[in-house]
């Protein structure tokens, strides 16, 4: 009964507890789980992603001479999965929290990014590209062999490699 | 005519229904705020109950096909009109417009006529949960109402005592009206008499009961019968009761003004008085608001409503029945 | 009605919209954050006069949550049409949109703008605490709207 009254008291003398949030900012904990961003720069259209999102978020559409890539807030539950499978690091998590909308506007809520694809330097077939960032970190920019010969497709990279190696066998 | 113009006046605007419904009203906003202050929120603004009420005024009405319509549409009705009848005997600044002989146990049935509208209104409504709250509600008025009961019969005997100890005759003064009653505590409020003080306590405890409040609020348990007997009710049904149901705030705290401490601060029977009077008893029964209904409630969990009757009948009943027994004393 | 009287009165009624939830089949998460929401002194909702209310029939904001599952569509929908007009109708976290992790389910059938008119929708899973409480203020806007169109 004592300790009721006392807390009574002391609470009136705190003061309210309530952070008057639209009218300030709030931030949330570091490390938590928000909105999916993307970075066509880096992205090599592996498609690990689509594999492994629990929410069918992510879709890649491959036509003709791009491919298009989205992921849809709606449905992203926000695993982290696709992060944490990335080889490149394309798409990331961030700790956007913001997410009400009004109910027409959440189907546009979508990231996209169009990646063109570049044609083989041989056979002219349109191949997906390495982007550079990817190369100069995964490759470390000390793959002279792939370097020469980044911007043609694999079936011609591997005829090039193996006339090399015939020519290497020859000698 | 003047006559009757007066008191129709006193029956709508002033003591009545428009004073009642204002004060009420505000009586249960200042309650919603201090108990969001006492929880460390911010709560809401003082004039919500206002708010409240406007909006529910203007929402469709839904009437379940089962319900008993006349007592449906009669039901808020009720606890209303009794508490507004109530308060014609009670003083607030002018003396009370309908006091006769006898007038003190009327109240006592009003007090008990503003709980059966809740009933009413919940066994209209053809729902089981609201049928369970209907029950609880029953329970616990019985249970307060021994109190009720005694508390009244103290008061009455005390005032009794007081008058015949100053001079005057036993047999004129019995007449039961809320007259004696304040006259009787011209020299002396009774609650700077401690034999007294148990009643009061006794009454202190009921009111929570009465109105709703924690730890006794076993009626409209939302998160158990999922609001009680007024799952029913929407649109203006809804604010009627509720507007009902702050009313009678008001006037079970001015019962218990006007029988422990009644009294104006400035004699006289000027416009200014009056006025001075009336916010005098506003405050008395404000401050009684705060100390049953608010302090306590923002301070305790509920209780079942078993652990709720047993409780009304043994402490409250013990306390009034201790006061009545010091008082009898007193007077032989 | 006054038209001058209008402005004042669209402004008080607007204070004191009444929130039920409804749940659909939904996992909880969200009834959790929407518990946090309405009770903790925290993100206190009752300075916008925000009460929770017990009964359907004294709602103004509905609050759905989870995927409608078809056990409980037929109870879903006579709940529903128990809510007295006028009424904003908000979901909140991913499932009442797109049936999230459940979509190709034989037992959900996403969304739920499907079986009911939605005003605001809070995507998240769940969504956090500060996004439902922006999803109430948005509710607010449009229920004021609302009033003044009946007030007319």
């Amino acid at each position: 009964m004592l300790t009721t009254i006392k807390t009574v008291l002391a609470n009136i003398g705190r003061g309210p507890a309530t952070s008057r949030y639209p009218f300030v900012e709030e931030t949330v904990p570091k490390g938590f789980r928000g909105k999916v961003t993307y970075d066509p720069s880096k992205c090599i259209g592996c498609k690990t992603c689509v594999h492994v999102c629990a929410g069918k978020a992510i879709k890649i559409d491959e036509k003709t001479d791009c491919f298009d890539f989205s992921v849809w807030d709606g449905t992203c539950t926000r695993c982290q999965m696709c992060e944490n499978f990335c080889p490149t690091g394309a798409i990331k998590v961030t700790e956007e929290f913001h997410n009400a909308y009004l109910a027409e506007d959440v189907y546009k809520k979508a990231h996209f990014g169009n990646i063109p694809y570049i044609q083989c330097a041989e056979c002219k077939k349109m191949i997906k590209p390495l982007p550079e960032v990817v190369a100069q970190e995964k490759l470390k920019g000390e793959n002279i062999a792939y370097k020469e010969r980044s911007y043609i497709c694999p079936d011609c990279r591997r005829k090039a490699m193996a006339k090399d190696l015939m020519k290497g066998l020859a000698r | 005519m003047l006559q009757v113009l007066e008191k129709l006046f006193n029956l709508f605007v002033f003591p009545g229904f428009f004073f009642m419904a204002i004060i009420g009203l505000y009586f249960v906003g200042i309650h919603r705020k201090i108990v969001a202050r006492i929880q460390r929120r911010i709560g809401p603004p003082i004039d919500q109950p206002f708010k409240d009420f406007a909006k529910l005024m203007i929402k469709e009405d839904v009437t379940p096909q089962g319900a008993a319509k006349g007592l449906f549409t009669l039901a808020p009705y009720i606890t209303i009109i009794g508490v507004v009848i109530g308060m014609m005997f009670i003083p607030v600044g002018i003396p009370a417009p309908l006091d006769t002989a006898g007038a003190f146990l009327v109240l006592l049935y009003l007090i008990t006529a503003a709980a059966v509208g809740v009933m009413v209104a919940g066994s209209a409504s053809s729902s089981p949960y609201a049928a369970v709250g209907v029950s609880r509600e029953m329970a616990l008025v019985i249970a307060y109402d021994l109190s009720l009961i005694v508390i009244f019969l103290t008061v009455a005997v005390k005032a009794v005592a007081i008058e015949t100890a100053t001079g005057g005759a036993a047999a004129d003064l019995l007449n039961f009206s809320i007259n004696s009653i304040v006259s009787a505590q011209a020299s002396r409020p009774f609650i700077l008499d401690w034999t007294m003080l148990p009643a009061l306590l006794a009454f202190l405890m009921i009111i929570p009961a009465n109105l709703g409040l924690a730890p006794f609020d076993v009626v409209e348990a939302e998160t158990e019968i999922v609001e009680g007997p007024m799952i029913e009710f929407s649109g203006y049904r809804l604010a009627l009761l509720q507007l009902g149901s702050a009313m009678k705030a008001f006037f079970i705290c001015s019962v218990v003004v006007v029988f422990f401490f009644p009294g104006g601060i400035v004699a006289g029977a000027g416009l200014g008085s009056i006025v001075i009077n009336a916010i005098w008893h506003i405050l008395k029964a404000w401050v009684v608001y705060f100390l049953a209904g608010t302090l306590v409630s923002a301070s305790f969990g509920r209780r079942r409503v078993d652990q709720a009757v047993k409780f009304y009948l043994t402490v409250p009943l013990v306390l009034s029945i201790l006061s009545l027994g010091l008082v009898l004393a007193k007077v032989g | 009605m006054l038209g001058i009287l209008k402005k004042p009165l669209r402004k008080m009624i607007a204070g004191s919209p009444w929130v039920y939830r409804m749940n659909t089949g939904s996992c909880n998460g969200c009834d959790v954050e929407l518990a946090t929401v309405a009770l903790c002194p925290r993100y206190d909702t009752s300075r916008f006069g925000v009460k929770l209310s017990g009964s359907p029939k004294h709602a103004d904001i509905v609050v759905i949550t989870g995927p409608m599952t078809i056990r409980c569509k037929d109870a879903a929908y006579r709940i529903f049409s128990q809510i007295p007009e006028p009424k904003v109708v908000m979901t909140v976290g991913n499932c009442p949109i797109s049936g999230n992790v459940f979509q190709d389910s034989y037992a959900v059938d996403p969304p739920i703008s499907k079986h009911f008119p939605v005003d605001v929708s809070v995507a998240g899973c769940p969504p956090s605490p500060w996004a439902i409480l922006d999803g109430f203020v948005k509710c607010i806007e449009i229920w004021e709207n609302r009033i003044a169109e009946k007030l007319d």
